[in-house]
This record gives C-alpha cells, structure tokens and sequence, in this order.
C-alpha cells in the first residue's frame, strides 16, 4: 500500500502542475476542411485488412473525418458513463486517501467530455449516439463491483490511448486534431498510469476464488467486445459513403490483420495487467 | 405506392428476423411476441449489434437508453415501432 499511494502522490501532484483548463486552451478554427485527414490514415479501421488497397485515397479522406467522429463520440459517450460510475463508487472504494486522485480524474474527464461534444458538434452537427448497455443486471459484492469499475475503465482509455497516440504523432493529421489528441494523450496517459496502480490494489479482495476469476474474465471479455465493436461504427461508414456498413463491420471485425492490432496494439497492456491480477482475457482470439 | 412500401418495409422487417434467428443460433423463426431480453436471445454484445442492424435496415439512428428497451423488446413492438 506504501508504494502504491507514494505512486499515486506523484500522479496527483502531477495533474495539479500539469493543469491545462481545456475551456481556454484552444484556438478553435471556424471549420476544419474535407479534404485533410481528420484521422491518421494509419488509425484507420480498414488499416491493414485484407480490404484496405480497394480503397482510394479519397475515400479513406472519407471515411478518416467519420472515423475521427466516431472516435470523439466515443470518448465523450465513454467518459460520460466513467464519470458516472466512478462518482457511484468513489466514497466506498477502498483505497485509502488515493481516493483524492479520483476528483483529479473526474476533473480532467469532464473537460476532455467538453471538448469532444464541442468537436463533434461543431463540425460534424452531431455526436454518434452510444449503443452500450447493461442487459444483464447484477448484485455485486462490493470489493467485485470496484474491480469492474476500474478494469471497464481501463480498457475503454487504454483503447482511446491508441488512437491518441497514432494521431498525436502523424503529420498528415490536420493541426487542431492533432493537438486535441495530444492534450488528451498527456492526461489520459496519468488516469491509466492510475488505474494499472488500482487494479492490482483492488485485485486481492476481489479475485477471491476461481469461480470470481471465471466471472470477472466473462465480464471483461464482454467488455472488450464491445469497445473494440464500438470502433467499427456501421453508421460512420454510411456517412462516409459505405450503403452497407454492417456487412463493412463484421469483415473487419474478422480480420486477422485487424484482429492482431486489438490485441497486440491497442489492448496488450490491459492483458498484461489483468494477468498479474491472475486474470486470462481475449483468450478465444489469441489462439 | 403504399402497397410498394409496405413491401420494401417488410423485407427490410424479414432481413431483420433472419440475421436475428442467425445470430442466436435458432433453428425455427423466433415468435413475434417472444421478449428478446428476458429470454436471453440478446446479450450486450448481440444488442450492440441488433441495434446497428436496425438503424441500417430502418435507416434511423438510435439512442440505447430504457425508453428504447421498451421499443426494441421484442420483434412485434419493434415492428410497430419501426417499420410501420
């Protein structure tokens, strides 16, 4: 515990020196044009499948300004439901007065949940509706319950990480949308230095036998499933001039090529991390 | 004309019907009235999908939240309320 609230002690000064207020932090360009690259072409959810070469480089302009889109919906969509299960739980969790990082986190989500609504909206007249929901309601134990929390949480920032970074670094990339992914890198790479540090604290109290593994890798793969699902937005697609953006959507989604950059690239930390929690997930796809 | 759309909105229902009946891996059609949620026929992740298939053959765009459950429960309500 020692070390882990030293670690967390170093993020919370860190996200006090590193405050940027996002509502005064940008020059927001009256419209940014069609013909740049919204998304790097490299972030692309046709990048490296086996479909990629039949597409010409206007249409991946296309779809690359949905992409980026759906993309920013998704973290405005994402943070909104961290938000909201993080401020369920943050009086309860057990851990100590690292607690007092989580109204860091909180601070920092809802300005990033500003921007991307702003975004969206302002240049794209919409953001891309979230389809998550919880079907299947459960009573959870508590110390289970918290787990849960912070593990969705992880792998939903550690899957915008990805993004962040391709688009942060690629030059093609329209100047604003790279600076917004690089503002959002630098905080986001803290909130996930954070949640690697709670899931292991968290692990023990919750992790208390075979049969809670067995549930908490079920849950977590659904989890994974549907984030990585969320990227492949059938209606991104038709806006982009795809008809048939479902059928688009399934082939990616079984691509090997596509299939490689969720586990190896987007999702190998949280992998990593879950399995020092004695946690196996994405098995079914790594064999 | 209302015979022609009446027609197109019914392929688009059918379409619907199949790739559910595909997707929860049942060998007869499932009943109109069957409650889609409660009988397990939709998981998160199948909804996920369900809900982006409706859009496209509806062409609508949908918000997930409990009033859509109420539309969406079973193929009969989402008939009525989506293809009528």
């Amino acid at each position: 515990m020692d070390n882990f609230l030293s670690r967390v002690r170093t993020l919370t000064h860190s996200s006090i020196e590193k405050h940027r207020l996002a509502f005064n932090r940008f020059e927001w360009p009256e419209k940014i044009q069609d013909d740049m690259w919204w998304h790097s072409p490299d972030a692309l959810s046709i990048a490296t499948s086996a479909i990629e070469n039949d597409w010409s480089e206007e249409q991946k302009m296309a779809l690359a300004k949905w992409e980026c889109i759906n993309i920013f919906s998704l973290n405005y969509t994402g943070e909104l439901e961290l938000m909201q299960e993080v401020s369920r739980i943050m009086h309860e969790v057990k851990l100590g007065e690292a607690k007092e990082y989580l109204h860091h986190l909180i601070d920092e989500e809802n300005q990033h949940m500003w921007y991307f609504n702003k975004f969206c909206q302002t240049y794209a007249g919409k953001v891309y509706p979230s389809k998550k929901i919880q079907l299947e309601k459960q009573k959870l134990e508590k110390p289970m319950d918290h787990f849960l929390v912070f593990a969705r949480v992880l792998i939903f920032e550690e899957i915008g990480h990805y993004f962040n970074v391709v688009n942060a670094r690629d030059k093609r990339v329209e100047p604003f949308i790279r600076e917004i992914n690089e503002a959002h890198y630098h905080d986001e790479a803290r909130h996930i230095a954070f949640g690697r540090q709670v899931l292991e604290q968290l692990a023990e109290d919750a992790i208390v036998d075979d049969n809670a593994a067995d549930f908490v890798e079920n849950q977590l793969d659904k989890s994974i499933a549907i984030n990585i699902g969320s990227i492949y937005n059938p209606q991104a697609y038709r806006d982009a001039g795809f008809p048939q953006g479902v059928l688009l959507r399934e082939k990616l989604l079984n691509d090997p090529s596509r299939m490689f950059i969720h586990e190896k690239k987007m999702l190998s930390g949280v992998k990593r991390l879950l399995g020092k929690c004695g946690l196996n997930v994405m098995e079914e796809t790594a064999a | 004309m209302s015979e022609t759309l009446d027609l197109v909105e019914e392929t688009s229902f059918d379409t619907l019907c199949s790739w559910l009946k595909m997707k929860a891996k049942r060998d007869e059609d499932i009943p109109l009235d069957l409650n889609l949620i409660e009988n397990k026929l939709v998981d998160s992740i199948v909804f996920v999908e369900f809900m982006m298939m409706l859009e496209e053959l509806a062409g609508i765009q949908l918000e997930v939240n409990e009033d859509l459950l109420k539309k969406v429960y079973s193929l009969q309500a989402i008939k009525e309320n989506f293809f009528q």
